[in-house]
């Protein structure tokens, strides 16, 4: 049998992901074993499951990649798509923290402890959090300090902090830094006024001082480790959930927020294109659809509401954050928000480049849509027709495409203040390049506009 | 927590913690310890806050029970006047 292990997978000693034939599998090693065994004898793997908050597994039959090392393999609930906290909108990233402080309560009450918040063991599942690290449990120690804390405040406090009260684009720190945002760091961009929130002062301001103040590591002389009670423990775990809770941002405000307010289709035109976009989507069947420019999901949903799994991008965190809450508001489990930037998406992160993976790395996908989307990438971004259509041959099987022409009253706003140097824009150019990596099988104009939508199929 | 009980413990917090520690660190860097000790000191300042809040529930409850029984009757009194004038 061949085993690959999952590159990303291999600082827990505890145990390690591994993909055999296209399926995912966690090796559990014996040093793990009494952990492992008390996480299902305190009932606490029966509880977090019950409540959809912890991915179910089964334990499986197979060999260990690591035979020495190995206790158990477990085969875990398969993730639809696997996101990471920088793509995630606030709401999104504050509803993981929820969760993640939910879990430590439960696991507490079954005498558990959570040995790492990593924002990176949260995903999310049928539209909501959940935790996918089995091997995160170990048991509670009385009187031992939460070892998870610093990384909770890091992973999850700071980031929310700032994308609350300095700049909501801020959530992109989680892409420089793989272990969270520095405290020191957050305490210094939050504004002065965080200071008078006890809170805020304390997680964050006065913690990052005292890792400093601790750092040197010839001065450590204390004699006593320092202790927490479990009554402190609950009091912070609270404390910090309180806080979490309070932090809140408005979807509003930014570049594309109230885009549907700002189009060119008559109210037919629109609904003729969702009747075009509909037809397509049943003709091609995808299991999988990533809609590109999904701003809040109208499009998005004609796929997920057939039971598709859809990923909604948009480069906006207003558009993605409104579509997050229309998904918690509705209950919808086929959908997921998130936040990319086309023209400079997610690239391989941590160790090798490898611990987290590209955007690409994570498609292809069944489909594609790139409605109202060309003339952004062609014309902002300077992106010829033979680099777009490449990019798409990469990322999907089928794609749907809206051709917007240069006579189309936004292509003529994106071209007010620059000079015309798109000679080569049009649907003729547009038809040959792309044909060049699709057959293009359909083609429709929509009604009481310029604008025509295709459906292609790579070659 | 009232609002006294909040601006004392941000007073002592905020003196003891802010004007002692440091602004930078040079040394070698162990980001965990102060993460330890640091959830020590805030344990113990959170348990305070939580029985400082409780006492003061408790004195507060003494007048509130009262409180909450002259608002009941009043309320009851208002029912029985609106049920006359139907």
């Amino acid at each position: 049998m061949h085993f690959e292990q999952v590159p990303g997978s291999f600082r827990d000693p505890s145990g390690f992901l591994f993909v055999s034939d296209g399926e995912i599998y966690r090796q559990i090693n014996l040093s793990y074993k009494n952990n492992y065994d008390y996480l299902f004898g305190s009932g606490l793997y029966d509880a977090l499951v019950s409540a959809g908050l912890l991915i179910p597994h089964e334990e499986v039959e197979i060999d260990f990649p690591d035979p020495n090392k190995g206790y158990k393999v477990i085969k875990p609930t398969r993730i639809s798509f696997i996101s990471y906290p920088y793509e995630w909108s606030f709401s999104q990233l504050k509803h993981a923290a929820l969760t993640t402080l939910k879990i430590q309560k439960i696991a507490l009450e079954h005498g558990m402890s959570l040995k790492d918040s990593s924002a990176y063991n949260i995903q999310f599942q049928d539209g909501c959090p959940i935790l996918i690290d089995t091997l995160s449990f170990e048991k509670y120690v009385e009187d031992r300090p939460w070892v998870a804390y610093k990384q909770f405040c890091q992973h999850f406090l700071a980031p929310l902090a700032l994308m609350s009260m300095t700049d909501i684009r801020l959530n992109q720190l989680l892409r420089v830094y793989i272990d969270g945002c520095p405290l020191d760091l957050a305490s210094r961009l939050l504004p002065f006024k965080s200071h008078f929130r006890f809170s805020l002062l304390s997680h964050i301001h006065l913690h990052a001082k005292a890792q400093m103040r601790y750092a040197d590591t010839k001065e450590k002389s204390r004699k006593h480790d320092p202790k927490l009670s479990r009554r402190a423990f609950v009091g912070i775990i609270d404390n910090l959930e309180s806080t979490i809770n309070d932090l809140k941002w408005e979807p509003k405000g930014t570049e594309w927020a109230d885009y549907y307010k700002d189009t060119n289709y008559s109210p037919e035109g629109f609904e003729h294109k969702k009747r075009i976009v509909k037809e397509f989507i049943c003709e091609s069947s995808p299991k999988t659809v990533w809609d590109i420019g999904a701003n809040v999901g109208y499009f998005s949903r004609l796929a997920s509401e057939e039971g598709v799994e859809t990923v909604a991008f948009d480069i906006d965190p207003a558009a993605v954050e409104k579509n997050y809450l229309d998904v918690i508001s509705s209950g919808e489990k086929n959908i997921l928000p998130l936040i990319s930037d086309l023209t400079n998406p997610s690239p391989g992160l941590g160790w090798q480049n490898n611990e987290r993976m590209s955007l690409i790395d994570r498609g292809p996908a069944d489909m594609t849509l790139a409605l109202a989307l060309i003339h952004h990438l062609a014309i902002s971004n300077n992106l010829p027709f033979s680099k777009i259509s490449d990019f798409m041959s990469k990322i999907c099987k089928w794609l749907i495409i809206e051709f917007v022409p240069k006579s189309d009253s936004q292509v003529q706003r994106l071209l007010i203040s620059r000079d015309d140097i798109f000679l080569e824009y049009n649907e003729k150019n547009f038809e040959h390049e792309f044909g060049k990596y699709f057959e293009l099988k359909r083609r429709i104009q929509i009604k009481d506009s310029e604008r025509v939508l295709y459906l292609c199929r790579r070659l | 927590m009232t609002d006294g009980c909040k601006i004392c413990l941000f007073i002592i917090t905020f003196a003891t913690g802010y004007l002692l520690l440091p602004t930078r660190a040079d040394a070698y860097l162990d980001p965990g310890t102060g993460s330890f000790i640091f959830q020590a000191i805030l344990g113990s300042l959170v348990v305070i806050g939580v029985t400082v809040k409780l006492f003061w529930n408790r004195i507060l409850g003494l007048f509130g029970i009262r409180k909450t029984n002259l608002s009941h009757a009043k309320k009851h009194e208002e029912y029985n006047e609106a049920s006359k004038q139907d």
